[in-house]
């Protein structure tokens, strides 16, 4: 098998300027796209506010203050407006687009949290905009601290009052608090808090980064399609009357592959490194070859299922496209449904993007790395199962 | 050297392609299988090259079953799939040089086998640049690295022009002069002109057919 990997190497090399010319081609686009996607951002951020509707509120003058102050002292990066209004009117907002979400609040609310009890708050929202109520939702669990702490700050403002004036407050104080724990304790009951990790810890342009190196990379894959689907098994026939294993020309041929978007991946991730001072370190490049592996294979098999080089580069292009998509690799995956979100963690493309935010953040996990490898080796024997039935499918 | 295919069989799914496929040959002699499309031709030589598992039988040559045997059957039996068993962007040189040494092949290249097919004329010409003919010649030159005293060949010249036809049929021709057994698939008149001895495929089995030139009664036949 030496002579037929060494002809499979001679082969790349002959494709490899046309590949490397179409990667930085690739890489511009993508460079391109990602300056535009983080300007826009931050126009946007600056100009858009979030309409949230608040039902409930009317004649409390507690709560509008509350929410006045929690409006003008939000110190999250997506602004959120709030308006108040009935519930009805909320309804028909929300289905018109003009409000992201609305809440509604319960009558006797404020009194019943100052009382420690637990009123639950009703959110009403779409599902593209799950994310921005989870942040509100730990918006009002700062409020309730807040209340809490000063509340604690009043019991023991009584009991040095009831001290001065020589009565016995210890009973009176230790109930309070006991009540004022199990209220701490029990808020949660209130609504499911959930923490919004937007950007798995990163900020916008490392998440924007990861990801859409993840396509990047994927599209790379697209340039070797010439040379890697298959019109016909006829060569692979004639080898295996030779005795050449399937799986010994699956190895060499995947190797070779492997080989090229090696060198493209690490010339273009090397332009990227020089151009934004990032380090790399052997750590590093561990991580990537995880990531490398599993893409490259996952591409390699997608070219084996592959007939003939139209559908090849569509079945590519396509899936290429929907697994990033919905991996968050084009658009921040907060703002996709729970159920997405927690699939594009099974992902290979998911896990990708994972992989190279921990690499963006100088972090590493065992269990991502583990996973790419793992979903690397399930490509590969899945490439040459593919090859064997068709080698071995021969009709006529 | 006599070749003796023993009851071969095989099924897929549900579906019995072949069923007990007997022949006996010698070498210097050329057989040809014709049938219908999909009928088993293809599957019956790919089992013979050991590229698919049959059910059961064998193919025994001077009683050694090759089917069992997997480095004699390398050594014994050539082998050409139908389709391009080349590398489209590479030279007819470097797919000859998957097959050779680089010794051998200027050899044969001189006066050996490669000479004879005529490849010499176009070694520098990458395989995606070659006419059919061109592949299929190149094709046969890589088959033949071995010099196989048997040769599989799966419709040999399909799709090429008469040139083209004529060209390779009359290297066969001198392959079987030379004491080497042809096991050809095939549709065309010429290369059945070629053959010694005919069998058709039907229904999984193989009958013997006495081919007198009539082409009319071979199709009815099929």
């Amino acid at each position: 098998m030496k002579k037929y990997f060494l002809i499979q190497l001679k082969r790349l090399l002959r494709i490899f300027p046309s590949v490397l010319l179409v990667a930085a081609l690739l890489f511009g686009c993508v460079f391109v796209a990602y300056r535009a996607i983080n300007s826009m951002n931050e126009d946007t951020e600056k100009t858009t506010r979030f309409q949230i509707g608040i039902v409930g509120t009317a004649g409390d003058s507690y709560l509008t203050l509350g929410l006045k102050a929690l409006e003008s002292l939000d110190s999250s990066r997506f602004a959120v407006e709030l308006v108040e209004m009935q519930e009805n009117d909320a309804e028909k907002a929300m289905r018109g687009g003009d409000i992201s979400a609305f809440i509604v609040i319960p009558d006797g609310f404020l009194d019943a949290a100052l009382r420690g009890e637990i009123m639950p708050l009703k959110f009403v929202c779409t599902s593209g905009s799950l994310s921005l109520v989870s942040m509100f939702k730990d918006e009002l669990t700062r409020i309730i601290e807040v209340l809490l702490i000063e509340a604690q700050k009043g019991i023991y403002g009584a009991e040095n009052a009831m001290q001065s004036q020589g009565l016995n407050s210890s009973q009176v104080v230790y109930d309070i608090s006991i009540e004022y724990a199990e209220f701490v304790f029990t808020r949660s009951n209130m609504y499911r808090a959930s923490r919004l990790e937007t950007f798995n810890g990163l900020g916008l342009d490392g998440y924007l980064i990861s990801g859409l190196c993840v396509l990047l990379f994927m599209l790379i894959c697209l340039t070797f399609a010439p040379t890697m689907i298959r019109r016909d098994h006829a060569l692979s026939r004639m080898l295996c009357a030779h005795r050449r294993s399937i799986f010994m020309q699956v190895f060499c041929d995947y190797i070779v592959y492997f080989l090229g978007m090696f060198c493209v991946a690490g010339i273009v991730l090397l332009c990227a490194a020089a151009m934004s001072e990032y380090k790399i370190t052997m750590l590093v490049v561990m991580q990537g070859l995880a990531i490398l592996f599993s893409l490259s294979a996952m591409s390699f098999l997608m070219y084996e299922i592959a007939s003939d080089l139209v559908s090849g580069v569509l079945l590519q292009f396509f899936g290429v496209l929907t697994l990033c998509f919905i991996s968050g690799c084009l658009y921040p995956i907060t703002f996709f449904p729970d159920a997405v979100q927690k699939l594009s963690c099974f992902l290979p493309t998911g896990l990708a993007r994972i992989q190279l935010a921990d690499i963006v953040k100088n972090t590493s996990s065992f269990e991502t790395t583990a996973a790419l490898l793992a979903y690397g080796c399930i490509f590969f024997s899945g490439s040459v199962l593919v090859r064997r039935i068709r080698v071995a499918g021969v009709r006529g | 050297m006599q070749i003796e295919i023993k009851h071969i069989a095989k099924k897929y799914k549900s579906k019995q392609v072949l069923q007990d496929i007997c022949l006996t040959a010698e070498t210097g002699s050329c057989i040809g299988i014709l049938g219908a499309n999909g009928c088993g031709k293809s599957t019956l030589l790919s089992i013979l090259a050991g590229i698919q598992r049959c059910d059961s039988g064998g193919f025994l040559c001077d009683g050694v079953d090759l089917l069992k045997d997997n480095k004699k059957r390398a050594e014994l039996v050539g082998y050409v799939p139908q389709g391009t068993p080349l590398i489209e962007e590479l030279t007819a040189k470097d797919n000859l040089l998957l097959w050779y040494d680089k010794k051998t092949m200027e050899k044969e290249l001189t006066d050996g086998v490669l000479a004879l097919l005529g490849i010499g004329d176009f070694l520098a010409v990458t395989v995606s640049k070659m006419s059919g003919g061109m592949k299929k010649r190149l094709s046969i030159g890589c088959a033949m690295a071995k010099k196989p005293p048997i040769l599989l060949l799966d419709e040999p010249t399909a799709a090429l022009d008469l040139f083209c036809k004529q060209s390779i049929a009359s290297y066969l021709r001198h392959y079987k002069r030379s004491g080497g057994l042809l096991l050809l698939t095939t549709h065309d008149v010429m290369e059945l002109d070629l053959c010694d001895t005919w069998y058709i495929i039907q229904d999984g089995v193989l009958v013997p057919f006495a081919y007198d030139g009539n082409v009319q009664k071979l199709v009815e036949s099929l």
